[in-house]
């Protein structure tokens, strides 16, 4: 039944997409896969071979971050992403396994999992060189990549039956605990190469040279194993996905039955409606645990790489986009069928926009603050007058960007979005992968001026730059502002996260 | 007596789909008109308007004498409503709720006994605390009866405040109503259940396709006569 289901509600969430622009959108991304794949696959035979055997000893480590990487996405999306809110489906005999293919088929609209993807494939060029056996290597890498993104998926519904009961989420808190201490104590006592050096993806690598080398006995039994390990995810995954969909109590239902402690009002309406929208998203499980994975994550990798302040610089370019996609893309849903009851008291619309504005703003800054903090912490070199103006810089702008498209597109494109379950997301996940594409890649260009700035030394640079685009980000948002004083364009947007 | 609601002309059109044609309608102060008609006559898309949280396409709207769309704020400050889903933010508690609608409708500090006094009185006393998205649905209609009477309005629009809610909270909102009612407030109530709507309102008028096609004291659709008149209407 699953092969009739999954293509069926693939269909449907299709038809969905209204917008013809966005249509076409959609299927340009999907077609630039391809190209880049091929792309990186000629610039790594077109590479100079200077630094192969450099490139060669780091590959077990860009293979083991791919690894890393699909398992992390899933498990901070508590699950991984899927086509359809649960509560959307709940009336229609989806299958376990339907629920898990789906979920592996939109794993890969996620632009961290493409990059590193395209990656890998540059990788394996440049390390294979300009042999015959190439397409082998490059076909050990793919069944490479499809083996640990599904054993990724297969570890987020093991967590999702997991923290369903208190034993359960003991557990997950112990490992979760291990893996950050182990990894503190492995930066602490300096022991990242030696662990990296024995890293599990060095049988991998080896298998991806050994096509290239024509070795064909050693490149068949690695990547047999590799397949083989592929088609048991591919068994093991249903059955761990409907195990999960099996297990009595919810996390969820438990935390909406407890009581909040009450507090006395606020002083001004402003006041109280930040304080709602705050609570809106401390008390959303989706957006506490990816507010928790976006500040402590990147700041730990970065810390635990040692980085350059020119290279740390980076680090709040990324963050503010990923904060953005949080619920900032849509963040009216926050108040979903609240938004018609509010609409119909007797305020300012500037102040409802403004409370969101403010919590939106916090979250970006605030997330970013962390990461940062944690990379510059563990910095290599003394910061200058222009790695602080960079860091500085680079922070405010990325936030002040990643506001005012938040603001754009929140009116633009309202959609509805409980943010109630553990995969709930504030789109659909094409729009979702759009958004990602659109946010990232702006602040990583801004990110990487930034930082070429401080390798210039150009502080002054720093400033004008980061003046001018919040001043840019400002026009915007004013703009945004002027679009939300209208009562139509106001009543659409609390049409469409109230009722959908 | 002017009229505390009054439609003159309203048309609310979503693109090629028209809504609401051209309703006529005027509410006394201490009346009550129930407005009944099948899935998708207008019902709603008025009380949103009157609620002013959708503008009309063309008319016009006054709200105990102010013209919704020139002063929102002084005929929403008027005015308590009742959305027909929803209505409520899902990760604050009713208490949360009550505080910001006190706060944004400048209710004097003492408000907070007359919440006590409607949590209670819609049993919802022991949930005032919890967070609104794990109520059920009878539960939701209930706090959000209590968030549109809380401030005394001169305008109470209750759209589907029966809908899946026990009896006992049935009695409650009529309770209200007549409350509303005895305090001079006009009060327009949009249902499908009939009974209960000539229960709760002495007029009623019947919406099909965007129209009035009939409106007249609620007796009238009272009993098996009243209830195959009211199907002839709709039909």
């Amino acid at each position: 039944m699953t092969h009739a289901q999954l293509p069926a509600l693939v269909r449907l969430r299709w038809h969905m997409v209204r917008v013809e622009r966005v249509r076409v959108g959609l299927l340009v991304l999907a077609a630039l896969v391809p190209g880049l794949l091929c792309a990186a696959v000629i610039a790594g035979q077109l590479a100079p071979r200077g630094r192969s055997f450099d490139a060669t000893v780091l590959t077990p480590t860009a293979f083991l971050g791919f690894a890393v990487l699909s398992l992390v996405a899933p498990l901070a999306a508590g699950g991984g992403n899927e086509l359809f809110p649960p509560e959307q489906l709940v009336a229609y005999p989806i299958r376990p396994a339907t629920h898990f293919f789906e979920s592996l088929l939109v794993a890969p609209l996620n632009l961290a999992w493409m990059s590193q993807f395209v990656l890998l494939f540059g990788i394996t060029s440049f390390v294979t060189g300009t042999r015959p056996g190439l397409g082998l290597a490059l076909v050990t890498t793919l069944v490479y990549v499809a083996m640990v993104t599904v054993a990724g998926q297969m570890a987020a519904w093991f967590l999702i039956g997991a923290r369903q009961n208190l034993v359960g989420r003991r557990l997950v808190w112990a490992v979760t605990a291990a893996v950050v201490v182990g990894t503190v104590l492995v930066i602490r006592l300096h022991l990242g190469y030696a662990v990296l050096d024995h890293a599990p993806t060095r049988p991998v690598v080896s298998t991806v040279l050994a096509g290239g080398a024509h070795r064909y006995s050693a490149w068949l039994s690695g990547t047999a194993a590799l397949f083989a390990l592929l088609l048991g995810g591919l068994w093991c995954g249903p059955r761990v996905c409907a195990w999960a969909l099996r297990r009595p109590g919810d996390r969820t239902r438990f935390r909406e039955s407890r009581t909040q402690r009450r507090r006395p009002p606020a002083r001004t309406a402003l006041a109280m409606l930040v304080r709602v929208d705050r609570a809106n998203v401390w008390r959303s499980a989706p957006l506490r645990r990816g507010l928790l994975v976006l500040a402590i994550l990147p700041g730990l990798v970065a810390a635990g790489a040692a980085l350059r302040w020119e290279s740390v610089v980076l680090v709040p370019a990324l963050v503010a986009a990923g904060a953005g996609l949080l619920y900032g893309v849509n963040m009216f849903c926050l108040d979903a069928g609240g938004a018609t009851w509010l609409a119909s008291l007797p305020h300012s619309p500037r102040v409802v926009i403004a409370a969101k504005t403010i919590v939106l703003a916090e979250t970006i800054v605030g997330s970013c603050l962390v990461a940062a903090v944690a990379g510059v912490l563990r910095a290599t070199d003394p910061p200058t007058v222009a790695d602080v103006t960079a860091m500085a810089g680079c922070l405010l702008s990325c936030s002040a960007i990643v506001l005012a498209t938040c603001l754009r597109l929140s009116i633009r494109r309202p959609n509805r979005a409980d943010l109630r379950g553990h995969r709930d997301t504030p789109a659909p996940p094409a729009a979702m992968a759009v958004y990602s594409v659109r946010l990232a890649t702006v602040t990583t260009f801004v990110g990487l001026l930034f930082s070429l700035a401080a390798h210039q030394q150009a502080w002054a640079a720093c400033v004008l730059l980061a003046s001018g685009l919040i001043a840019l980000s400002g026009l915007s948002i004013a703009h945004s502002l002027r679009r939300w004083d209208d009562p139509v364009v106001r009543s659409r947007v609390v049409a469409a996260v109230s009722n959908g | 007596m002017p009229a505390q609601v009054e439609t003159i002309g309203l048309r609310v059109a979503f693109g090629p789909v028209v809504a609401v044609h051209s309703l006529d309608l005027a509410v006394q102060p201490a009346a009550s008109v129930a407005l009944v008609g099948r899935n998708g006559a207008g019902k709603s898309t008025t009380l949103r308007v009157l609620a002013g949280v959708l503008p009309a396409t063309s008319g016009e709207v006054l709200i105990a004498g102010i013209d919704v769309t020139r002063d929102p704020a002084t005929a929403k400050a008027r005015v308590g409503y009742c959305p027909d889903v929803g209505g409520l933010i899902p990760r604050a508690t009713p208490w949360e709720h009550l505080a910001l609608a006190a706060k944004l409708r400048g209710l004097r500090p003492n408000w907070t006994q007359r919440a006590q006094g409607l949590l209670e009185q819609f049993d919802l006393a022991g949930a005032a605390d919890r967070v609104t998205a794990g109520f059920s649905h009878g539960m939701g209609r209930r706090l959000s009866v209590v968030l549109a009477v809380l401030h005394e309005p001169q305008v109470l629009l209750l759209d589907e405040p029966f809908d899946g809610v026990d009896p006992l909270g049935v009695d409650a909102t009529l309770e209200v109503i007549a409350q509303a009612r005895a305090g001079g407030s006009a009060v327009i109530v949009s249902t499908h259940l009939l009974d209960l709507a000539a229960s709760a309102c002495e007029e009623v008028v019947v919406l099909r396709a965007g129209r009035v096609v009939a409106a007249g004291p609620s007796a009238e659709l009272r009993g098996d006569a009243g209830r195959q008149r009211y199907r002839a209407l709709l039909s």
